[in-house]
C-alpha cells in the first residue's frame, strides 16, 4: 500500500475560506519511507497583500514568488492519487486540499489516516482508557528530537517516523488498514 | 532542512560530501523499521542493493561463526555494496530497528567521485574483517583527554602582553581588542605578572585610578607550566594555587595563557561531575547526601567560571534527576513521578522539587528528599480521578501560574501509563482561552516571558517572535542566576530588551 504524509501550512483553520501556504509530502510505501523523493514548495495564496513583510511567518518575498496552488495541483494529483494521506489531524488537510484541487478543476477524493488517531486506538489497545495526544507529546512519546515547533517539511518527516512504528504496532495488534482509515474519520 | 539529512552531515564520512554529493545521497535514501528476527540479507545470497545505517534498535551480523551486534550509528552493507559480491554476513534485527538504506547506485556515486569519502570505507574495510563501521559521533572521551593532551594544544589565541609601564586603561584596552580575559606582563623576555579581568573589576570597585601602572596590581610571580604537561596536571595546578589563569612556557619562552574555563569548555564541562553522578545509582540515603553537597559545590564553582546557564542547569538537573530515580526505586514502582515546572524544563542549578507523584503517598519520600538536601517547593500527590477534577476546575478558573507548571510535566520515573494519561489531560489545557491568560498573567520577567512563549506556541503562532522569546528567556535566566555574583551595565540593557520583547508579544496575542 502506498501512503503520502503530508503536512500544510494554511492561513487559517477554515478549510473552505483559508488558502494554502506550503505543502509538504513524503512518500511511503507499506513501512518504508522514501525520504529520497519528498516534495516541497511554498504556494502563492491568492489575497496576498504586500503590507506586511513577514505572513503568517512566512517571508512575503518567498510566498510572492512560488506556484499558486494550480501551477501545481497537476503535480498533487500524480503524487497523492491513489494513495492514502496521513498526517497529524489530517481530516483538515484532506479537506482544505480537496477544496483546493476543485478549485483547480482536479477531482480527487482521498482516504485519510490521522496519526493521533491511530495512536488513541492503539493505546486503546494497549490497555490505556481514551488518551488523545498532540503532535509535541507524540514526539516525546516516540523518542524523536525536536521540542519545538519545525518546518512543514521536517514535521512530515516525523509524522512519517511516528506512522511507521504505528504500522508495524497494528500489524502485531490485527488492526487493519480499514480500521485504521475508519478510527480517523470525524 | 530534512531531519535525516541534518542526520548523515554529523556523521563522519558524509561530513566530507559536498552539498550535490549530499543530493545524490538523499536521493537514493529511504528508511525502514525491521521487526525482532527479521533478516535484513543473507549471507551469500544477493548482493545488496543498499547500504545500511542502524538508526535504532539492534542488529547482529553473524558470518556462520562469530557475531557481532550493531547499535545506533553503525553502517553495514558496505563490502557488497562496494564489490557487488554477495554479503559475507547474515543481517538479522534483534529487536525492533529502524534503518536509513541508502542506495547502492547512490552510495557508490559518491564513492567513486570522493576521495576523502571512500578512502574512509576502504581503509576501515582493510583493518576490520568485520566489515562494519563504528560512524559513531563522539570523538574520544572527555576525560580521556585530560590525561593525554597537551596543554599546549589548547592554547588558541596568540599571546597577548604588555610592558610594566602599561597603564590600567590601556592593558584594559588591549584585552577588550584581543578579546580575552587576561594579559601577561613581559619585561626582558620574562613573564612577571598577569593581569586579569577580575583584578580589573576589582580595581574599578575600589576607585582605583586607570592611569595607574598595571604592574602595580598584577599578580606576580607567574604561575607557569610546562608546555608539555597534561591538562590534568595543569588544571590541578591552577586549583591547587587558587588561581584561575596560568602561564604555558616553553624552555623560558612564554607560549601563552589558559583559563580554566578553557579547560572546562574542553571537558564539556561534566568532568567534576560525572565522576559524582557515576556513584549515584548504587548509593546509599547518607552517601547520597553527600554527593548532592558536592554536586552542589561543583555547580557554584561552574557558576562563577562564567558558565552558560542552560548548559549548566542542564547537566545539574540530569543530576538530580539521578537522585531522586534513586530515591524512589527504594519505595516501588507502582507510582509515576512527573517533573513539573522548572524541574520539567531541567532548569535546576540546585537541589529542588517540583513534581507530581500519581498513586502512592509521598509523606516518606518527602522526608527522605528533604534528608538527602532537597528543598521541596512543590510536590504534589493525587490518583488520576483527583487529575481530572483539578483540570477541570482549572479550565473553569485558570490559574496561570499551576498551568504553566503542568505544561512542562514530563516522564521521571515508575508506571509510564499513568504518566501518558497524566499528559493526555494536559491538552485540555491548551485553548485559545487559556493562551491568553498565560500570555496576560502577571509575574516576574522571566516567568511572563515563559508564559508568553507557551502562549504562542499553544496558538501556534510561527516566526521571529517566538524566537526572540526564547532568546530573551535564556538570555534572562542567565542574568538572574549571576545577580548574586554582581549585575552589570550590559545585564540591565539586556533586561530592558526583554522587557520590549516581552511587551512585543503581550500585545500581539491579546489583538488576537
Amino acid at each position: 500500500m502506498r501512503f503520502s504524509v503530508i503536512d500544510l501550512e494554511t492561513t487559517g483553520l477554515n478549510p473552505k475560506k483559508d488558502e494554502i501556504l506550503s505543502i509538504a509530502v513524503i512518500p511511503m510505501e507499506g513501512t518504508r519511507i522514501l525520504i529520497g523523493k519528498h516534495f516541497f514548495t511554498f504556494v502563492r495564496p491568492k489575497k496576498l497583500k504586500g503590507d506586511s513583510i513577514k505572513y503568517h511567518g512566512i517571508d512575503f518575498k518567498v510566498l510572492n514568488s512560488a506556484p499558486t496552488f494550480c501551477e501545481i495541483a497537476e503535480k498533487i494529483r500524480e503524487m497523492l492519487g491513489g494513495t492514502i494521506l496521513v498526517g497529524y489531524a489530517v481530516q483538515f488537510d484532506a479537506k482544505i486540499l480537496r477544496n483546493h484541487l476543485r478549485k483547480c478543476r482536479i477531482k480527487l477524493s482521498f482516504k485519510a489516516i490521522d496519526i493521533a488517531r491511530v495512536e488513541s486506538l492503539l493505546m486503546r489497545m494497549e490497555g490505556y482508557g481514551f488518551v488523545k495526544l498532540t503532535f509535541d507529546d507524540l514526539l516525546e512519546k516516540y523518542e524523536l528530537e525536536g521540542n519545538f515547533r519545525h518546518s512543514a517539511l521536517a514535521d512530515a518527516y516525523y509524522t512519517a517516523v511516528i506512522f511507521q512504528h504505528q504500522l508495524k504496532k497494528a500489524e502485531e495488534h490485527g488492526i487493519s488498514l480499514d480500521d485504521l482509515i475508519r478510527a480517523s474519520m470525524d | 532542512m530534512l531531519p535525516p539529512l541534518e542526520y548523515l552531515k554529523s556523521l563522519k564520512p558524509f561530513s566530507f560530501l559536498s552539498d550535490s554529493e549530499l543530493k545524490e545521497i538523499l536521493d537514493g535514501l529511504e528508511s525502514e523499521i525491521f521487526e525482532r528476527g527479521k533478516i535484513i540479507f543473507k549471507r551469500g545470497k544477493k548482493p545488496v542493493k543498499y547500504v545500511y545505517i542502524l538508526k535504532y534498535g539492534k542488529v547482529e551480523l553473524n558470518d556462520g561463526k562469530n557475531s557481532e551486534i550493531l547499535t545506533e550509528g553503525d553502517m553495514f552493507g558496505i563490502a557488497s555494496a562496494i564489490t557487488g559480491n554477495p554479503p559475507r554476513f547474515t543481517a538479522k534485527a534483534l529487536d525492533k530497528s529502524v534503518c536509513f538504506l541508502i542506495r547502492r547506485e547512490s552510495f557508490l556515486k559518491v564513492f567513486n567521485s570522493n576521495q576523502k569519502f571512500s578512502e574512509f570505507f576502504t581503509k576501515l574495510l582493510e583493518r576490520r574483517l568485520v566489515s562494519l563501521l563504528k560512524l559513531s559521533k563522539k570523538t574520544s572521551s572527555d576525560l580521556n583527554m585530560l590525561y593525554t593532551a597537551k596543554v599546549s594544544d589548547l592554547i588558541s589565541k596568540r599571546l597577548v602582553y604588555c610592558s610594566p609601564k602599561t597603564k590600567i586603561a590601556e592593558a584594559a584596552k588591549i584585552m577588550h581588542e584581543n578579546r580575552v580575559g587576561s594579559i601577561v606582563i613581559i619585561e626582558n623576555g620574562k613573564p612577571v605578572g598577569i593581569f586579569t579581568q577580575k583584578d580589573l573589576i576589582r580595581l574599578v570597585a575600589n576607585n582605583v585610578p586607570l592611569d595607574e601602572e598595571v604592574s602595580k596590581h598584577m599578580s606576580s610571580p607567574v604561575v607557569e607550566i610546562d608546555a608539555d604537561a597534561t591538562v590534568m596536571d595543569t588544571y590541578l595546578a591552577m586549583t591547587s594555587s587558587g588561581i584561575n589563569h596560568i602561564v604555558v612556557v616553553s624552555n623560558g619562552d612564554v607560549k601563552g595563557v589558559i583559563s580554566t574555563r578553557d579547560i572546562l569548555l574542553k571537558l564539556g564541562s561534566s568532568s567534576s561531575l560525572l565522576s559524582l553522578s557515576r556513584r549515584i545509582p548504587t548509593a546509599s540515603i547518607e552517601e547520597l547526601k553527600e554527593i548532592l553537597s558536592a554536586v552542589v559545590d561543583s555547580v557554584e564553582d561552574l557558576i562563577s567560571r562564567g558558565f552558560d546557564f542552560s548548559e549548566l542547569a542542564k547537566i545539574s538537573s540530569g543530576i538530580y534527576d539521578l537522585v531522586i530515580k534513586r530515591v524512589l526505586k527504594m519505595f516501588g514502582s507502582n507510582l509515576c513521578w512527573i517533573q513539573i515546572g522548572k524541574s520539567g524544563r531541567r532548569e535546576n542549578i540546585y537541589p529542588e522539587v517540583f513534581g507530581v507523584v500519581l498513586n502512592a503517598k509521598t509523606d516518606d519520600i518527602r522526608l527522605t528528599l528533604e534528608r538527602i538536601g532537597f528543598r521541596i517547593v512543590n510536590l504534589e500527590s493525587y490518583t488520576l480521578d483527583d487529575w481530572r477534577e483539578i483540570v477541570r476546575s482549572l479550565i473553569a478558573n485558570p490559574n496561570a501560574r499551576k498551568i504553566s507548571m503542568y505544561l512542562d510535566g514530563r516522564f521521571l520515573y515508575g508506571d509510564k501509563r499513568l504518566y501518558w494519561e497524566w499528559k493526555s489531560e494536559i491538552s485540555k489545557l491548551r485553548s485559545r482561552r487559556i493562551a491568553k491568560v498565560l500570555a496576560t498573567s502577571n509575574g516576574t520577567l522571566p516567568e511572563s516571558l515563559l508564559n508568553c512563549l507557551k502562549a504562542v506556541r499553544i496558538l501556534g503562532i510561527n516566526g521571529d517572535i517566538v524566537r526572540e522569546l526564547e532568546e530573551a528567556y535564556s538570555v534572562v535566566m542567565d542574568i538572574e542566576l549571576r545577580r548574586s555574583f554582581g549585575i552589570s551595565k550590559v545585564d540591565e540593557i539586556l533586561l530592558k530588551e526583554a522587557s520590549k520583547i516581552l511587551q512585543r508579544a503581550k500585545e500581539m496575542i491579546s489583538a488576537l
